[in-house]
C-alpha cells in the first residue's frame, strides 16, 4: 500500500476520533493492535490470507478487538480495512495516525542521536530548547546512541536537523578540503 | 521535263517523219532528186531547230547544275587539300618540337609531383600536430585525474585517521563540553 493511501485512512480515522473526542483511546487501541500483529506472524498471515473466508477473518478481528477492549470506532475501522483488504497496511496507517495525533495535540517527536548516553538534565534542557524552537506543547525525545558520531549530538525534528557531531564536522572538513583547488588544478 | 514539252517534242518528231516518208514514197524513181534532198535537209534542219528550241532550257539547266557541282567538288577538294596541308604542317611542327614538348611535359609532371608532395607533407604535419595535441590533452587529463584521485585518497585517509584518533581520544569531559556547546547552539536558535 502506498503511504498516500495509508495517510488517507489515518486522516479519516483521526478526524472521526477527534469529533468523538476519543483520540487518546483510538491511538492506544492502534498501538495495542500493532503490537499484537507485530508479535504474531500467524495472525498477520491469517488476516491477510484471501483464501480464508471473510466471516472467519472478521471473527478473528473481533476476538482481537475484544482482547484489547478496543473502542467501537477502532472495531469498525478494522472491519472496514478487512472489507477493503487493507489490513496489511495497518502498521503504515498507525504511523500516519500518530503523526496526525501528535499534530492535533500539539506534540512533536524528535530523534536524538548521541555518541554517548545523555543524562536526564541534558535531555530536559534539550527538550526545553526544542519546545521553544517548534512552538509545540510537547516534545517526545526518541534517543539512540551512535558511536559513529565520535562525539556530540544530532537531533532530527520534523524536517529540521540540529547537528553537533564530530563526524559531521569531519565530513564538512573533508568536503571543504576536496572543494579547494590545488595550484596544479588551477 | 514537263508533260507539255514532251508532247511537243513527240508531235514535232512525228510530223517530220511523216513528211520524210511521204516524200520518199512520192519520189519512187532512181534519179537523184535535188529537190527531195533539199526537202530532206530542210526537214532535218527543222527537226534540229525544233529539238534545239525544245531542249535548250533543260540542257542549259543541266549544264548549269553540272558546272556548279564540278565547282563545288573543286572547292571541297581544295578545302580538303588545305586542311591536309595544315595538318601536315602541324604534325611536322610537333615532330620538330617533340623534344621540347617532352621536356615541358616532364617539367610539368615534376612540378605537379612536387606540389603534391608538399601538400602531403603539410597534411601529415597537421595530422601529427593534431595527434600530438590530443595526446598532450589526454596526458594532462590523466595527470589531473590522478592528482585528484590521489588528493581525494589522501584527504580521505587523513580525515579517517583524524576520526580514529578522535574516537580514542574523546573522553567524558570532551563529550560533556560538546553537549554543552550543542545545547548552547540549539538554545541560541530557539531564542533567535
Amino acid at each position: 500500500m502506498s503511504s498516500a493511501v495509508a495517510r488517507r485512512y489515518a486522516r479519516s480515522l483521526s478526524d472521526l476520533a477527534h469529533e468523538q473526542s476519543c483520540l487518546d483511546t483510538i491511538a492506544s487501541d492502534l498501538r495495542g493492535l500493532v503490537a499484537i500483529l507485530a508479535g504474531s506472524d500467524e495472525l498477520r498471515a491469517a488476516l491477510a490470507n484471501p483464501s480464508i473466508p471473510r466471516s472467519e477473518r472478521a471473527g478473528v478481528v473481533q476476538a482481537v478487538v475484544s482482547k484489547i477492549k478496543a473502542h467501537e470506532i477502532t472495531s469498525n475501522f478494522l472491519c472496514l480495512l478487512l472489507d477493503n483488504n487493507r489490513l496489511a497496511a495497518l502498521s503504515d496507517i498507525h504511523t500516519a495516525f500518530e503523526d496526525y495525533y501528535d499534530e492535533r495535540i500539539g506534540r512533536v517527536r524528535a530523534r536524538v542521536s548521541s555518541a554517548a548516553p545523555l543524562d536526564d538534565a541534558t535531555l530536559d534542557a534539550l527538550r526545553k530548547h526544542l519546545l521553544q524552537v517548534t512552538g509545540k506543547n510537547e516534545v517526545i525525545l526518541e534517543t539512540t546512541v551512535d558511536p559513529a558520531l565520535i562525539g556530540g549530538i544530532v537531533t532530527h525534528i520534523g524536517d529540521r536537523v540540529f547537528d553537533g557531531s564530530i563526524r559531521t564536522q569531519l565530513n564538512l572538513l573533508q568536503n571543504k578540503l576536496l572543494s579547494q583547488e590545488t595550484p596544479a588544478q588551477a | 521535263m514537263s508533260l507539255r514539252r514532251t508532247s511537243s517534242i513527240a508531235l514535232g518528231t512525228a510530223g517530220a517523219l511523216l513528211l520524210a516518208a511521204d516524200t520518199a514514197h512520192a519520189a519512187g524513181g532512181a534519179q537523184p532528186d535535188i529537190v527531195g534532198m533539199l526537202r530532206h535537209l530542210l526537214n532535218l534542219g527543222l527537226l534540229l531547230g525544233f529539238l534545239a528550241w525544245v531542249l535548250r532550257k533543260p540542257l542549259r539547266d543541266f549544264l548549269q547544275r553540272r558546272r556548279l557541282e564540278v565547282k563545288q567538288a573543286l572547292d571541297d577538294s581544295w578545302d580538303a587539300k588545305t586542311r591536309a596541308d595544315e595538318r601536315y604542317q602541324e604534325i611536322e611542327s610537333r615532330i620538330a618540337n617533340f623534344e621540347g614538348e617532352l621536356e615541358k611535359l616532364m617539367t610539368d609532371v615534376r612540378a605537379d609531383a612536387d606540389m603534391e608532395r608538399k601538400t602531403i607533407d603539410r597534411r601529415a604535419e597537421q595530422a601529427a600536430a593534431q595527434l600530438e595535441a590530443a595526446a598532450k590533452r589526454t596526458v594532462d587529463e590523466e595527470l589531473r585525474r590522478a592528482r585528484r584521485e590521489l588528493r581525494e585518497e589522501a584527504i580521505g585517509l587523513a580525515v579517517g585517521l583524524a576520526g580514529d584518533l578522535l574516537t580514542t581520544s574523546v573522553g567524558d569531559d570532551d563529550q560533556k563540553r560538546l553537549t554543552e556547546d550543542y545545547l548552547g547552539k540549539v538554545g541560541k536558535t530557539a531564542q533567535g
